[in-house]
Parts: structure tokens; sequence; C-alpha cells
């Protein structure tokens, strides 16, 4: 933006109205100057030349020119109706002008000096029919193909850039890429009479698939982003894909929501991840991650929100059947329109055109949360710094949309879990690692949270398990000797299970002895009574004898009394 | 100073027409005239039409023929046309493209 360090002269900018490319270059193309868009053929250069213009005559109240070399007013139109563009319209409307500079090399002699003043003339008239602001010459050096006097051709083209200038004309003129296409530089030489601004279009071939680049190679009195940045070409024109194009101001939420897991939003704070947050599940294969996926978006469509699942592996069918096999019913989401399943073949597309289509289907669908399963899939070209670059793009914009995301990422299996994704952790807020826990010999689940950006959460590794009641994480054990899964836990609980026992069983046995004690006092209490009354009985009976005795010998006393009387 | 046409009519429809697309009366337009005048003079006697077109004048001239050099020669007759750009300062070469 700026020119000069004390900020007297400002570099105005004339936008494109390229999506991202008015960003990376902080407004747009240098105002009332000329710019080189140059590159290999269908690299885009005159759909790029077109947008500009386009873009000028419908938003920017600057009319423009087209000067084509290559294309008839009629391939003109077509081209840009392949991107929406309505050209036919803008002409009526006299807001452009186009004029094609029809050339037949083999029909056409030279015979002595000459100038391109027919040129200056026909572009004077087609400026002075618009009034134009703009002026786009597509593509400027075929003139060193139709006519042979190159010191003639050069001295016009010279004059031709000051003669734009004079008039305060913002131009793109284009160029091929020489012969030799890793020097990035024009066939004959453009760039030379261009100091302002040059920028490169690419349009290369790795592993079968076609990636579109654009770099400012110069840019004088802006700053601008050195790097590579990766474009494509859809239904909407050239989209230019910043690294950082929304940067890092976007509103946070405070809001919690589930990831459909009870047991994990209890290790996560309790409450869930943050809304807006990108989360990523990482772990090796069959550790459960779609499973998560699946019910991070059936939490959602639970909720009443809009999800959307994409899958690079899986058929939105294969997904549906398998979830069934855990219990989650997906078919009912996606019947209410709650749910979207897309799949996509990872190696159908390059890069940018999955990103591209995967912002597309973003807003068209306008999801409260977005799956991703499995990210590493575009791993299989090596590329993965530019994998890196995309899901960063792509995070960028599902935060400024306040969606929440989840990424599953595949790890290998000799491979540190920590170590593979190093490239996207930074990007993600939260980040959940499934692995293998490998312990005693055997081989469990383990999910832990490696880490959670802006909420406490559980440091502990807990299993689970995956059965047709779903995913299950088992109570950990937490003692002493730190948290244990698998065998290892189950011994460890069996050990304290003994123990339990052995205080079990010592209570009792010393219940069982006060209770013998006592029923042994209890047989001796019964026994004394027992003796107490049988001799109670013994005496009872003896006196019963003493008294019988007493009466008989009363009886004898009263009988000899009488007798005597 | 050249009008819009200059032309010599001795015969209702001549073998040879010429139009000669100048942009003002520069050094370089002169030159052109006087080369195409002369050479025309010593091939053809009479027997030719020179249009000469200033289309600093009139710039939609250049876009219906499809010109952007200057200046540019197009035998018009006899057919098929034949186009010729510069001053023809190279006379042996302009009379061998224009066959005359």
């Amino acid at each position: 933006m700026k020119n000069s360090k004390n900020g007297t002269s400002i570099l105005s900018k004339a936008a494109t109205g390229i999506t991202g490319f008015d960003e990376i270059t902080g407004g747009g193309l240098p105002s009332g100057r000329p710019t080189l868009i140059f590159g290999g053929p269908g690299c885009g250069k005159t759909l790029f030349s077109l947008q500009f213009i386009a873009h000028g005559a419908l938003h920017e109240g600057e009319n423009g020119v087209i000067i084509s070399f290559e294309e008839s007013p009629e391939e003109l139109m077509i081209n840009a109706s392949s991107v929406g563009l309505d050209l036919q319209t803008l002409i009526n409307q006299k807001k452009i002008a186009v004029d094609f500079i029809k050339f037949d090399p083999h029909e056409l002699n030279e015979a002595g000096t000459y100038n391109l003043e027919g040129l200056f003339l026909r572009l004077e008239a087609v400026v002075a029919e618009v009034n134009a602001k703009r002026v786009a010459i597509d593509t400027l050096e075929s003139l060193f193909t139709v006519f042979s006097r190159r010191d003639i051709i050069r001295a016009e083209i010279s004059r031709l850039f000051r003669w734009l200038k004079e008039r305060n004309l913002t131009t793109i003129v284009t160029g091929e890429v020489g012969p030799n296409t890793s020097s990035n530089s024009t066939r004959y030489g453009l760039e030379e009479y261009i100091s302002d601004c040059v920028i490169y279009l690419d349009n290369r071939v790795e592993n079968q698939i076609t990636t579109r680049r654009l770099r400012i190679v110069k840019y004088r009195g802006s700053s601008h982003g050195t790097n590579e940045y990766p474009f494509l070409i859809s239904d909407f024109g050239i989209n230019v894909l910043p690294v950082t194009s929304i940067g890092l101001d976007y509103e946070v939420s405070k809001e919690r929501i589930s990831t459909g897991i009870p047991d994990l939003d209890e290790m996560l704070g309790g409450k869930g991840v943050f809304r807006g947050s990108t989360i990523l599940i990482s772990g090796t294969a069959g550790t459960g991650k779609s499973t998560m996926g699946a019910y991070f978006v059936n939490a959602a469509c639970e909720r009443k929100e809009k999800a959307l699942f994409i899958s690079f592996e899986e058929s939105p069918y294969q997904i549906m059947r398998n979830m069934t096999s855990i219990g989650l019913n997906l078919k009912r989401f996606v019947d209410k329109g709650l749910l979207k399943i897309v799949a996509f073949r990872p190696t159908m597309f390059g890069l940018e055109m999955h990103l591209i289509n995967i912002i597309h289907l973003i807003r068209q669908e306008n999801p409260s949360v977005v799956v991703l399963d499995p990210i590493n899939s575009f791993l299989t070209d090596v590329r993965e710094h530019d994998v890196k670059l995309m899901l960063m793009r792509l995070t960028d914009f599902i935060k400024s949309k306040n969606i929440t995301g989840m990424m599953l990422s595949l790890t290998g299996g000799g491979e540190h879990t920590e170590r593979t994704n190093v490239a996207i952790s930074s990007i993600v807020d939260t980040w959940i690692i499934l692995r293998d826990v490998e312990q005693s010999g055997e081989r469990n689940r383990g999910l832990y949270i490696l880490k959670s950006r802006g909420h406490k959460h559980s440091n502990q590794i807990r299993e689970f398990k995956l059965s047709d009641k779903g995913l299950k994480l088992i109570e950990v054990y937490r003692g002493l000797a730190g948290v244990l899964t698998g065998s290892a836990r189950i011994a460890q609980e069996a050990k304290e299970e003994l123990e339990q026992l052995e205080y079990k069983q010592e209570i009792e046995r010393l219940l069982n002895k006060l209770e013998n004690r006592r029923r042994t006092l209890e047989n001796q209490i019964e026994i004394i009574k027992a003796n107490f009354d049988a001799e109670t009985k013994e005496i009872e009976l003896q006196i019963e004898q003493l008294k019988h005795r007493q009466s008989v010998l009363e009886e004898r006393k009263k009988m000899i009394g009488k007798m005597r009387s | 100073m050249h009008t819009k046409t200059e032309n010599v009519r001795l015969k209702e429809k001549r073998e040879w027409i010429f139009e000669l697309y100048i942009a003002g009366q520069s050094p370089r337009s002169l030159q052109a005239i006087a080369n195409l005048k002369r050479i025309c003079e010593k091939s053809l006697k009479k027997n030719y039409d020179l249009h000469v077109i200033d289309v600093s004048e009139n710039p939609s001239l250049a876009r219906i023929k499809q010109i952007i050099a200057l200046p540019t020669i197009i035998r018009v007759n006899p057919k098929p046309a034949r186009k010729v750009v510069g001053d023809l300062s190279e006379i042996d070469k302009a009379k061998l493209i224009l066959e005359i």
C-alpha cells in the first residue's frame, strides 16, 4: 500500500474483483499503470483480463476496453459466459468496448519502415468510445509474431506503455511464457517494459493433477506475498486462495457444543468443544475416527442443526450402513435434510479444486458442523506443505463462518501420531488422539486429549470400546500405579478386588468370632439356666415331698388324737 | 496537400488500384506516397488508381480494414488483394510483393 516512508504518495489500486487476488495485493492492480500477466497456454491470463475489465465496469464505475489479438469478440463472450460474465450486455451498455485485431501473418509483408500508429489510433478510438479507465491487451506479444522488425516493435511497445501511463489507464497486458518455462520469463521479454507489476500464472501437472498457481513476480511500491498462490477457475471465475485471506480476526464463540459422546464431553471440561472451533482427531486405522465423526454430526442433527459430512473414503451409503452397526441412525437426518453426506475421491481433482468444492458446498449448505474424513487422503501426493496450506485456508474459512469443524486424520501404524500431524496441529483448537496402547503384550484402544485451547481438559488416557451399542469410554483405573488399560487394568482391578475381599473376609471372620463367642456364652447361659431349672425342679420336688410328709404326719397326728379321745 | 483520395482518372476502371493508409503528414507518410507513386509511374504508367487514406482522420477505417501498422498499402486490384506495410523504401521488395 505504502509508496514512500513519509506516506505522501499512496499507490492507489484498482480492484480486480478476483476472489483472493485483491487481498494478497492489498487492493488489486496498480491504478493507472500497466501490469503484465504472463504464463503458458491456457493458464488463465485471458480470463484474468476479462474479469478485471468486467469488474471495473460492473462494480467500480470504471469502463474498459479489450484489445484482443487472439480471440474474436464471440470467443471472448463464450469465454466470459463460462464464468458467468455477460460481456454482450456490458458492450451494449457502452461500458465495455472490444477491438479484435486480426492478423493473417501470411498476407502481411513488409517493405521499408513503419510504426504502429494504427494500433494507437484504434486504441484511442475505443478508449474514447466508452470513456475507459481500464485496458486489457491480450496478447500483446502477438505483435512479435506478426511483424518481423523487432526493433520497431520494441520501440512501439515502449511508446505504448508511455501512452497508457500518460492517460492514466490501468492496463493488463498479457504475454506468453518463454520456451524455457523454468526461466519464468516471457518469450519476447515483455517484462523489461513493465516496472510496476508483473504476475506469473502457472499451470502445471503433477501426479496427473493440474494445479494452477499465481505468483507476483514484481509489484513496485506495494508489499505483496512472494508465495505461489494456488488458484482455480471455477464457475465464478478465478479464485486465488491466499494463505490466510481472512486473517485471525474472526469472532469467537463462548458457546460449547457436544461432541456426541458424553464421556468425551466430560473429559473436555464437561461441556464439549467451543462452537466454531476446529477439532482434529487422529489415529491409526480402525481406531474409530469415522465413528467419532458420525457421533459428532449425529449430535448436531439432534440439536436440529445442519451438518455436513465430507468423506474421501467411503460412499454416503456405506457410511450410513456402517454407522447403523454401532447403533447410529444417520439416514433419518439425511431424509430430513439436516445431514448431508458427500463423498469425493481425493485423486479426482487437484487440492485446490477440492478446496473450492468444499467451500462451495459449505456456502451452499450452510451447516453448523462439518466433518472431513479423512483429511490426509490428500497426502497421497507428497505435497504435505500444500495440504497444510489448504487445510489452513479451509480452517480459516469455516472459522469465519462460525462452523465447528472436525477433521479426521489417519496415521500410519509405525509412525508417531504426534509427529505426523505436526503440520496441521497449529491450526486446530482441540486435538484428540486415538491410539493403540501397547501394554503387557496387548493392544487396546486409547483416547486422550493432546490439547484443547481455551478450556480445561482431562489429561487421562481413556480406554474405549466400539460395540453395537456405540462408542463407550471405559471408566479408567486411576490408582497409585497410574492409568492402566486393558488386562493391566483388569489385573490391577483384580488385585484390588482381592485386597478388598481379604479385608472383607477378615471383618467377617471377626464378626463370626464375635458371634461364636456370643453363641458360646448364650449356650453356657442356657446350660446354667437349664441346670438351675433342673435344680429348681429338684428342690421343688423335695419341697413337695417334704410337704407331703408333713401332711401325712399331720393326718397321722389327727388320727391318733381321735383314737385317743 | 493531399486530399483523402488522390487519383488520376483516365479510364472508367483501372487495372491497378491501390489504397495507401497513412497517419497524418508525417515524413514517413510522404515518403510512402512518393515511393508508391514512383513505382507506379515507372512500371504502370497511368494505368493505376491511388487512394491515399489518412486514418488519423477516421480511425474506424483502421478497425474495418484491420490495420495497425502505418503506412499500409493494399493492392485492391488485381485480385487477390495484397497487403504490404512500410514506407516502401525497399523498392525492389515492394515491387515483388505488389507484383508490379
